[in-house]
């Protein structure tokens, strides 16, 4: 990773640290921790009574309750849990097609796991690529993640849909520009399995949100390799509009069947305004305009 | 042909090449990374039910741009073409001189003036083709229909010395009246330029350096014939080139010759032995074939046989003239080639030539005034002043008379059929003192000259060639047989027991004829021709001018014009339908 990418993170890092991530109303599992988790567990809430098993801890058994009914009976508690949130950042080319798209989708991957310990996640980045693999240092402080690089010449839903290594009960949240075809929803149901709570964040590129100039172009595709010469005129770069805007509902309507949040941000060179009359985006550029997006989807919660 | 009332037009040609850049610009395709062509390829999807999306061809609306370009600029220039009824007769004016043979790189001007005179004859207002080939005499040929008009070209041989093209020229306008359009095809530049609309002169010549042989003679000695040879040279500087001698029985004789321009001709003379045959002088190759090579055939030695049968003092008279001439040989045989008499001479049918002496008493001596023919063959360098002619004058019967004294005819001729000829001379010896001054051998000099050239044969053996070469028949009528010097036979009419051979060709000509062959040589003797300084690369003149062309040829601007506007509405229709696809 370049100067450039841990400097995206260190930004993210410290962007995030307003923020925690937002739980789902269902308890998530996970290790013993500050969280009320789903099952019975050991900390101080009361949750139910039932009959004494053997095996179970004799510190439970509710001596009164034996008393006043000749029965042994335990208390439950409510556990405490840590939840998991695994943090998959899309690995393909077209990620860095600039490099503030690439700089913002790290930003938010960072925000994201400073987020998640802020809500007292533990975390693990994942980058999809060929296949889902691990970020090297992806448990620990962004800051500290190695080997993340956009620079895969494909699309990484083959890696989604196979999806390996995610802890059960945790969060998951994919960060990518989700610009490859194929069902939203195989993929969001694979992401969704498992997990206690599902979040997609579509980073898009100033060029993915807005079509080039009029003219004749040569569209090269940056992880094909392939090309596609068109003339672009208000009409054509119109019809790009709306198939972007298409994709875009393909993606909120999977996610709703999937009960995922969901969030676009399109990432534009500081200083920059894209119009929301072509792009239909909200113009955050950087990541603290990212994340009240971010907020407004559920995904993040300010502290 | 074509023509363009607005040649100036043509400039708009320019907007060809800013039209080209305007697209080449407006084409430069950017390069655009992208992240996933998922998205353009959804637009380009073929709409169902409908026809399949057709990317904006911008070649194919350049191309139809440039042709509408093309065809305005067309348009504008005002192209003409001829009306079918006024079509007009092509008379090609076609230098036969060897000057157009002469090799150059590119093809010869001969070469370039055929394919020249292809054009002219391919042109749609051309209604036939007729050549008058121009060497020494014009020659018209037969007109022939315009895709005939390679037929005439064998006779184009390019070998004359020079080429009567003022002539031709004079020939072409009164067989074309006026109507026909002329051509002249050469290798020099007109003397002044032509000022006709009907007549157009292309001269393909180029200057070359060259070395001739300018001229050559053989004449005949007692014992060795004499030969002389000049050689000249054309160009900017002196040049080297070699001479040889080519004779049978002997070894070629090579001289290495160094010739300058600014000399005059360099002269080379050798003898030669009488009984020596053929003798050919050439020069190395250079740009002019044809003057470098010359041959000189033998001169006849025959001489004329005179029988005399005459009387004293009138005979030795005679015989001494004819031997001091060293023309005539006296024979006593009866087939003598001539018969000179002052009797009734017994078989006189067996000479073809009767001199007859009237002897007569005279009955006075003249001293003049002496009237002769002009131009006589027998009277020629002869001076009467102060002779005295003693004669009893001819009467009437006694044939044309050929001199006067006063109005007293003394010598009359009577041409004989086969062309025998008797002349009657009125001398009376004892009353005259002509046969004691220069006039007497010079008459008997000129008889026998005279008789001479009037035998069968040639009359000249080594000439120049070009013109009609002269030839004695032994008959008054029919035909001789000749072969040129490139094997070619021609029958020549004999006429009044002569005939005329065209020697255009240089080389050695031989004739045949009942009782034998002759032959004789045409030399290519021509400083003119040889002289290349002078040709010249140029175009004189033109066909057709503003009134010549409004009245025959009819204006093509609108159908130009018109499919200007096909070509924009076509473009105009498939710029429309892109942009009805492109707004669906």
């Amino acid at each position: 990773m370049n100067a450039e990418a841990r400097e995206a993170l260190r930004r993210g890092e410290r962007a995030g640290a307003r923020y925690r991530l937002a739980m789902p109303r269902d308890p998530a599992t996970g290790r013993d921790g500050f969280r009320v988790g789903r099952l019975a567990g050991a900390s101080l809430d009361f949750k139910d009574y039932r009959d004494y098993r053997p095996g179970d801890d004799l510190r439970h058994i509710d001596w009164h309750a034996y008393a006043r009914s000749d029965r042994l009976v335990v208390k439950l508690f409510r556990q405490e849990v840590a939840p998991h949130a695994d943090l998959v950042l899309d690995g393909s080319a077209s990620m860095a097609l600039d490099p503030v798209k690439a700089a913002a989708a790290l930003e938010i991957a960072a925000a994201l796991a400073a987020a998640a310990g802020n809500a007292h996640c533990t975390h693990r980045a994942w980058v999809a690529d060929r296949a889902l693999r691990p970020v090297g240092n992806g448990g620990e402080a962004p800051s500290r993640w190695q080997g993340i690089a956009f620079d895969f010449a494909g699309a990484p839903d083959a890696a989604l849909r196979a999806g390996a290594g995610w802890r059960r009960g945790g969060l998951r949240v994919l960060v990518g520009d989700l610009l490859w075809p194929g069902d939203p929803l195989s993929i969001l149901r694979r992401l969704s399995d498992g997990a206690a709570a599902v979040s997609v964040v579509q980073v898009l590129g100033a060029g993915d949100a807005e079509p080039p100039e009029p003219g004749h172009a040569r569209l090269d595709d940056v992880e094909t390799g392939e090309s596609l010469e068109l003339y672009l005129d208000a009409a054509v770069r119109a019809r790009y509009a709306d198939a972007l805007a298409a994709h875009r509902r393909a993606w909120e309507t999977a996610c709703r069947q999937a009960q995922a949040a969901f969030a676009v941000i399109v990432a534009t060179p500081p200083n920059t305004v894209s119009s929301p009359a072509e792009s239909g985006f909200e113009p955050p550029s950087t990541v603290e305009q990212a994340l009240p997006a971010l907020a407004a989807a559920r995904i993040v919660e300010a502290r | 042909m074509f023509g363009l009332a607005f040649p100036w037009a043509l400039l708009g040609l320019a907007a060809l090449p800013a039209l080209a850049a305007l697209y080449w610009l407006r084409r430069r395709f950017r390069r655009v990374p992208v992240s996933s062509l998922m998205l353009w390829r959804h637009i380009l999807r073929p709409r169902e039910g409908g026809r399949r999306f057709e990317q904006v061809s911008a070649p194919l609306t350049f191309f139809l741009e440039a042709l509408a370009l093309l065809l305005l600029i067309a348009a504008a220039a005002d192209p003409r073409r001829p009306r079918a009824e006024f079509r007009r007769p092509l008379i090609a004016v076609l230098d036969d001189s060897a000057s157009m043979r002469a090799r150059r790189p590119g093809g010869s001007p001969r070469e370039r003036a055929e394919r020249a005179l292809e054009n002219a004859a391919r042109s749609p207002d051309i209604a036939s083709v007729r050549l008058i080939v121009a060497g020494v005499e014009p020659r018209a040929l037969e007109a022939v229909a315009p895709k005939a008009w390679r037929r005439g070209l064998t006779e184009w041989t390019c070998r004359a010395p020079e080429a009567a093209l003022g002539r031709a020229i004079a020939l072409a306008y009164e067989i074309g009246r006026g109507r026909a359009r002329i051509l002249v095809l050469t290798d020099r530049a007109p003397e002044t330029p032509p000022e006709s609309a009907d007549l157009q002169w292309l001269a393909f010549g180029t200057p070359l350096p060259n070395a001739a042989i300018v001229t050559a003679a053989r004449s005949a000695g007692e014992r060795r014939d004499r030969v002389v040879v000049e050689f000249a040279a054309y160009g900017d500087a002196p040049m080297e080139t070699r001479a040889t001698i080519r004779r049978a029985g002997a070894t070629p004789e090579i001289h290495v010759l160094r010739l300058d321009p600014a000399a005059p001709p360099r002269r080379m003379t050798f003898e030669l032995p009488a009984d020596a045959g053929d003798v050919e002088v050439a020069l190395d190759d250079d740009a002019l074939e044809e003057d470098n090579r010359a041959v000189l055939l033998p001169a006849p030695r025959a001489p004329i046989r005179v029988r005399l049968d005459l009387r004293p003092p009138l005979r030795d008279l005679v015989a001494r003239a004819i031997i001091a001439g060293g023309r005539g040989a006296l024979v006593e045989t009866p087939d003598a080639d001539m018969v000179i008499a002052d009797t009734e001479v017994v078989g006189r049918d067996a000479a073809d030539w009767m001199v007859r002496f009237d002897t007569a008493a005279a009955a006075a001596s003249y001293t003049g005034p002496f009237v002769t023919r002009p131009n006589h063959p027998l009277l020629q360098g002869l001076s009467l002043e102060g002779a005295i002619w003693g004669a009893r004058p001819l009467n009437d019967a006694a044939g044309e008379p050929l001199l006067f004294a006063g109005d007293l005819p003394l010598i009359a001729e009577t041409p004989r059929a086969g062309g025998r000829r008797e002349l009657r001379i009125a001398y009376d010896p004892s009353a005259s003192d002509l046969h004691r001054t220069p006039n007497w051998p010079a008459l008997f000099w000129n008889l026998l000259d005279w008789r001479a050239d009037e035998r069968p044969g040639p009359a000249e053996i080594n000439g120049r060639a070009g013109g009609d070469a002269l030839v004695r028949a032994r008959t008054a009528s029919g035909e001789i047989i000749v072969r040129e010097p490139d094997g070619d036979i021609r029958r020549i009419r004999v006429r009044n027991g002569r005939a005329l051979i065209p020697t255009a060709n240089p080389g050695v000509y031989t004739i045949e004829d009942e009782r034998g062959t002759y032959r004789f040589a045409r030399n290519f003797f021509s400083p003119e021709e040889s002289d290349l300084r002078a040709a010249f690369d140029g175009a004189w003149g033109g066909w057709t001018d503003a009134e010549t062309r409004r009245v025959e040829y009819a204006s093509s601007a609108a159908l130009f014009g018109l499919a200007a506007l096909g070509a924009l509405a076509l473009h105009s229709r498939l710029i429309g339908r892109t942009s009805n696809f492109t707004r669906s």
